[in-house]
């Protein structure tokens, strides 16, 4: 079934990384990114990996839930890691020589670190922004960022709008799409086999209705919209305000603290490591 | 005008004709030269089979739709008049609520909490009261223990409790419910009976039913039957289910302890006066039958 | 189960339930047991109503029946076949069990009201010939005009598109119709008008049919034999007689006993003797004409 796939899992909780503001979490998630980034040593790496499992700790997120959530892109992962180990050339002796195939330690290195970047990109991202935070509340948080912009023009509050809607109705439209689907076959209709082109003929029966639907939906949601008055050139107030507390402030300040550290964590020499094999190793620069 | 201060609704001659192109010749006036009042703290539930009018005239009430011809009086401002502005329908729209057939398509938020507050929030109130009128709203319906769900995870039942919500936190003086129950099944149905008569009997809010299940009309103080575009009947519930015959030509139907009586009289079994409640039914029957052993 | 047209082990139903339990989300943390333990019989020529309230089940049930869903345990069999035998065939076996979901208003889809209730025998690979054919018997008995025919489906009004999409499932020749809830939201008439079309269809052609439905008094009309869902298990199940006549047990699981059903109840209480059909208009009428007659006598 369709709707068992989920959609930007929010799960519910009460954690720290819950209660955060939205907007701690969208300023912070961006600090984080920019870390992985700036990271260019396997020094760095731990640190990042470490801080990332300190985050799952606090989100009291389980760690199965985040496997699940690295599993769709394990495939894109393994092909680009194939193709950096197999495109990158390298100034030493490559590691491998066999017919065409050329393997340099670079290849290998660049692939490492490029899947852990987007491993820890995805844990992160979704950590502090998708797993902790509800849609509405990302919404509000992105709206009040951006509010400024509706000083120079921008309708910003017309998006955020559109936003809450789009999100409040995406489930429903998966039922939907669902429904359709399963009333369809049973009406002999068969969405799985043929040629593409027979497959894409296929979909008529099933996004015909979906559009139509989605536009009495639309209609019938306008008006009922009107009937609560709601006029999109009438000033609103709101029943949720965001508000920054005390945790907010500490969060950017550990992920401040957090960026820096990377920073020089990259550049620090072996030798201050003691200069050793696992020094040289773990300093080693990308 | 004196005289319409008490009433909630009143429409005089009223008529409203679809503007569709395609079917503009054959195409019955949706309404025609009704004419009806509504006095405040009245329950009224309006019959009529598909596509008699009903609907179209509660869309006119709730200035969804524009009269084509006659006047429309909302609590004793003309709607039809030649000055009346935008920003007076959207002043007299929170004192006019509607709730809708379909529960799916009315929710706006995400979270129930923040649906109750879509009205309150566009009528621009400060943020205390709005959180004052979402919790009472909610306890009102009684969905408190919901506020923080996610309105797709409701039932139906409780989705139309939630627009039933929203459209409280706006303190309307009338509720029109298009019919609302009819895609429940029959548990949400009843609850979402039993909260329009709760409001009506306890807040004195006006109620305006419109609905095809004859026996949550019985309930109401007044029912008005629509066919073609008109009205073929008004009256009490008691005076306007007694005419059964009259209502199976229209394609409804008298509730079922009417049914069973109306059919006993013909069968030569009459009974004293005119029965409606379920209760009534069998007081009647008990008579009618406990007489005949006694004889 | 059991069935008065039931002797021993040759049992003539064209479509059966053994063991069946179903799991919704199974192995995720929102596992939920829908059904267990169901064992049915549908009789071959009959009208089962299929009856209990939102969550009891039924809509579990009638996915189950045409293999949309596949049991979590348990076997299906159609005309004595397990119909998941082969998975590859399922949609084989959907067109042998023809479903009508509730609100089936949003399956329309084609450019013409014709054209859409010829999708299902089209997808059958009929002859145009044959396709006219069950579109026209589909049409007859669901009332649609001839002048609706060649227009958009998306023009009609809310009954004439419901008449539609039925009669698009009835095109397709399935010798087993299951309806869900096909009256959900229609006034008196058209709920009769419907319903007397799938009866008078149905009839004619030897179907055996399921009707899902809220309603005791559509049940009670339309139904000869009943089965009532509970919390995902067969309550009761038998003729409609049967069934019905324990007024006060389907009261307590919460269905919408018809009034005259409570008010006969309420009669027989007061030490009425009223004996019959209990759950019609017609049957407890005529009940009390018998009593006043015996007490007049």
């Amino acid at each position: 079934m369709i709707s068992d796939i989920t959609l930007g899992q929010f799960f519910p909780g009460f954690s720290l990384l819950h209660k955060l503001d939205p907007r701690t979490k969208l300023i912070t998630g961006i600090l984080f990114i920019v870390a992985i980034f700036l990271a260019k040593t396997p020094l760095a790496f731990l640190a990042l990996f470490l801080f990332t499992v300190a985050m799952i700790l606090v989100s009291r997120i389980s760690f199965s839930v985040i496997l699940r959530g690295i599993r769709p892109v394990i495939y894109i992962l393994i092909f680009t890691s194939i193709l950096n180990i197999l495109m990158t050339k390298g100034t030493s002796v490559p590691l491998v020589d066999f017919w065409i195939i050329e393997i340099y330690r670079e290849g290998i290195v660049r692939a490492v670190f490029m899947t852990m970047r987007v491993i820890l990109l995805i844990v992160g991202s979704s950590l502090l922004l998708t797993y902790t935070t509800s849609p509405i509340s990302l919404t509000d948080g992105l709206e009040s960022l951006l509010s400024p912009l509706s000083k120079i023009g921008i309708p910003v509050h017309v998006f955020s709008m559109m936003m809450t809607i789009a999100l409040r109705f995406i489930p429903t439209l998966v039922e939907e799409t669902d429904k359709i689907m399963n009333a369809q076959k049973s009406r002999g209709a068969d969405f799985t086999s043929g040629s593409i082109v027979r497959r894409a003929k296929a979909l008529i029966p099933l996004l015909v209705p979906l559009f139509v639907s989605a536009f009495k939906r639309a209609e019938e949601l306008a008006v009922a919209m009107e009937c609560r008055c709601y006029r999109v050139d009438k000033k609103r107030t709101k029943l949720v305000k965001l508000t920054f507390h005390a945790r907010d402030l500490l969060s950017f300040l550990v992920f401040a603290l957090f960026l820096a550290g990377i920073v020089l964590i990259s550049r620090m020499p072996a030798s201050m490591l003691g200069g050793g094999f696992i020094a040289r190793l773990l300093c080693y620069r990308i | 005008m004196e005289e319409k201060k008490n009433l909630v609704i009143s429409a005089e001659h009223l008529t409203y004709v679809y503007e569709d192109a395609a079917d503009a010749q054959d195409a019955p006036p949706a309404v025609s030269d009704v004419s009806f009042s509504v006095e405040k703290g009245e329950y009224i539930a309006i019959l009529g089979h598909n596509g008699s009018g009903k609907s179209t005239l509660a869309k006119l009430c709730n200035m969804i739709l524009t009269p084509t011809e006659g006047r429309l009086f909302i609590l004793g401002r003309e709607v039809t008049a030649e000055g009346f502005s935008e920003e007076d329908t959207f002043d007299l729209r929170a004192e006019i609520g509607m709730v809708f057939q379909n529960p799916d398509n009315q929710l706006v938020a995400t979270v129930v909490e923040e649906d109750v507050a879509f009205g309150p929030e566009n009528l621009g109130l400060p943020r205390e009261e709005i959180r004052r009128r979402v919790n009472g709203a909610l306890a009102a319906v009684g969905m408190e223990e919901y506020a923080h769900h996610a309105p797709h995870k409701l039932s139906g039942g409780q989705k139309q409790r939630i627009a039933i919500a929203g459209i409280l936190a706006m303190k309307p003086s009338v509720i029109l419910f298009d019919e609302s129950t009819s895609m429940l099944d029959p548990l949400g149905r009843a609850e979402v009976v039993s909260i329009m008569e709760r409001l009506n009997r306890e807040d004195g809010i006006t109620v305006v039913h419109i609905t095809h299940y004859m026996d949550e009309a019985a309930r109401a103080s007044r029912v008005i039957v629509m066919n073609d575009g008109r009205i073929a009947f008004d009256g009490t519930p008691r005076e306007v289910f007694k005419n059964v015959d009259q209502l199976r030509a229209l394609g409804l139907e008298a509730p079922q302890g009417v049914e069973l009586l109306y059919e006993l009289a013909r069968a030569g079994m009459p009974h004293k006066g005119d029965p409606l409640t379920e209760q009534e039914c069998i007081d009647a029957l008990a008579e009618m039958l406990g007489g005949d052993v006694c004889v | 189960m059991h069935s008065p047209r039931c002797w021993g082990v040759m049992c003539v139903y064209k479509l059966e339930l053994k063991g069946i339990s179903y799991l919704y989300s199974k192995n995720t943390p929102f596992e939920k047991l829908a059904l267990s333990e169901i064992n049915l019989g549908f009789e071959e020529g009959k009208i089962t109503g299929l009856i209990g309230h939102t969550g009891s089940g039924k809509s579990t049930l009638v996915n189950l029946l045409n293999g949309l869903y596949r049991p979590t345990e348990g076997t299906v069999l159609l005309d004595g076949k397990d119909i998941w035998e082969n998975p590859k065939q399922i949609a084989k076996i959907r067109t042998q069990v023809g479903l009508v979901m509730q609100y089936p208003e949003y399956q329309l889809f084609d450019e013409t009201v014709r054209a859409d209730i010829g999708f299902a025998p089209r997808n059958l690979g009929l002859s145009p010939e044959e396709v006219e054919r069950r579109v026209s018997e589909a049409v007859a008995f669901t009332g649609i005009p001839d002048a609706l025919l060649d227009r958009s489906p998306f023009e009609l009004s809310g009954g004439q598109k419901r008449r539609v999409a039925i009669a698009g499932v009835m095109a397709m020749g399935a010798g087993v119709l299951v309806l869900d809830e096909p009256a959900a939201g229609l006034d008196p008439r058209g709920r009769r008008e419907i319903l007397d079309g799938v009866r008078a269809y149905a009839r004619k052609n030897g179907l055996t049919v399921i009707l899902v439905s809220h309603s005791m008094e559509d049940m009670a009309l339309y139904c000869d034999n009943v089965i009532v869902m509970n919390r995902g298990r067969v309550y009761a199940s038998g003729t409609v007689d049967e069934v019905f006549s324990d007024a006060d047990g389907l009261m307590e699981i919460g269905l919408n006993v018809p009034m005259v059903a409570r008010i006969a109840a309420a009669l027989r209480k007061k030490g009425f003797p009223l004996e019959g059909t209990l759950y019609t208009v017609e049957g407890v009428k005529d009940a009390i004409l018998r009593l006043g007659k015996e007490g007049r006598a």
